[in-house]
């Protein structure tokens, strides 16, 4: 019977192990928890809840692999460090943070993935972060309309905005040397509108820019310190 | 005057969910929509504009949702002010370049009718 019971679970985790190296996650994560709950054997469960809480964050589970991480066994030393992934994707990056407290390296990571760069270059010294401001964004463009976009790394953008400001700032000005009232006010109230939109929209774009460069230097850093080394 | 008779009977024809007590009990964000009556003019304008103008013009904006979909959408979220702000600023955002900015700042949508557009909903 035990003989059996072996053979149909060696048979469930290798065919898991198979869809995983396939690809296919999702399935494999269905294996694992077939096994999971079928298996009495503890290290086979434990192998199979590494491996869904593994997987769910892979395929952006986040709930599921805290569920899974917390039946991990207390025996496995990584256990902790393996508790603060499904925490940090979850954004409980003060947990995150009291399980990583011995790890440099996963704390840099965390605080670089929380913006808080100050507090990652600390740990890390050398990492870089292009960073803009965006008041300074929208006090370009209140100027000079497009500017702001232009410092944002948006040139089409800020050219266009520029192109359609002072078109319709031209129109407004046209229309009141000539004494033209109601295309005055038409143009005006037009030009308005473009006006501060392109100033609220240099001031988004910075953001954009901002946010766009954290998630470049979070890649590069996962990449450079492979972080799931940690998980293994 | 008459043109405005006319906008006012086609609002007045499309409120109704709340004005022609059908039982229906419109969501909260629709109390607030009909409720501030510029809001409401201006939503009704955009719909006009898609109505008559847009379906003349035909397909030429470069983004999913459109741009007169997006403003619509703005507005109705937010407050007026920000939602005329947002739908100003995606208006100028609109050109042929949109895409050059994909996929860093907005994603790529292949749509069977419209194309390849860049995809930038009301977040």
């Amino acid at each position: 019977m035990i003989t059996l019971l072996l053979l149909i679970f060696g048979q469930s985790i290798e065919f898991a192990r198979h869809l995983e190296k396939e690809g296919d996650l999702f399935r494999a994560i269905y294996e694992y928890k077939r096994v999971y709950y079928e298996s009495n054997d503890p290290a086979l469960k434990d192998l199979a809840a590494n491996k869904i809480a593994y997987l769910s964050i892979k395929i952006g589970s986040y709930n599921d692999a805290l569920r899974y991480a917390e039946r991990i066994s207390d025996n496995d030393p990584l256990k902790k460090i393996k508790l603060g992934f499904p925490h940090l994707y979850l954004g409980n990056y003060e947990t995150a943070e009291y399980f990583w407290k011995d790890n440099d390296t996963l704390l840099a990571w965390l605080y670089l993935k929380s913006g808080k760069l100050d507090r990652a270059q600390l740990l890390v010294s050398d990492i870089s972060v292009s960073r803009k401001s965006p008041i300074l964004g929208g006090f370009l463009s209140a100027i000079v309309p497009g500017t702001g976009k232009i410092y944002a790394g948006r040139a089409f953008d800020g050219l266009l905005s520029l192109l359609i400001n002072v078109s319709t700032g031209y129109s407004a000005y046209r229309a009141y040397r000539y004494g033209r009232e109601l295309e005055f006010y038409l143009y005006s109230g037009l030009f308005l509108i473009f006006y501060l939109g392109d100033i609220y929209g240099s001031y988004v774009a910075v953001n954009e820019y901002n946010r766009v460069s954290l998630e470049k230097a979070v890649k590069d850093f996962e990449v450079r310190f492979n972080i799931w080394k940690y998980w293994f | 005057m008459n043109i405005l008779a006319i906008f006012w009977t086609l609002i007045a024809f499309d409120v109704p969910e709340i004005s022609r007590g059908k039982g229906k009990i419109a969501p909260e964000s629709e109390y607030a929509l009909y409720s501030n009556p510029v809001k409401f003019l201006v939503l009704k304008s955009i719909r006009i504009y898609q109505a008559t103008v847009s379906k003349v013009q035909g397909d030429v904006c470069n983004f999913i949702p459109s741009c007169s979909h997006y403003g619509y959408e703005a507005i109705r979220k937010y407050d007026l002010f920000k939602g005329i702000l947002m739908a100003s600023d995606r208006v100028q955002r609109c050109h042929g370049f949109a895409l050059f900015y994909s996929p860093d700042y907005y994603g790529v949508r292949e749509d069977s009718i419209r194309g390849t557009k860049a995809f930038d909903p009301v977040k």
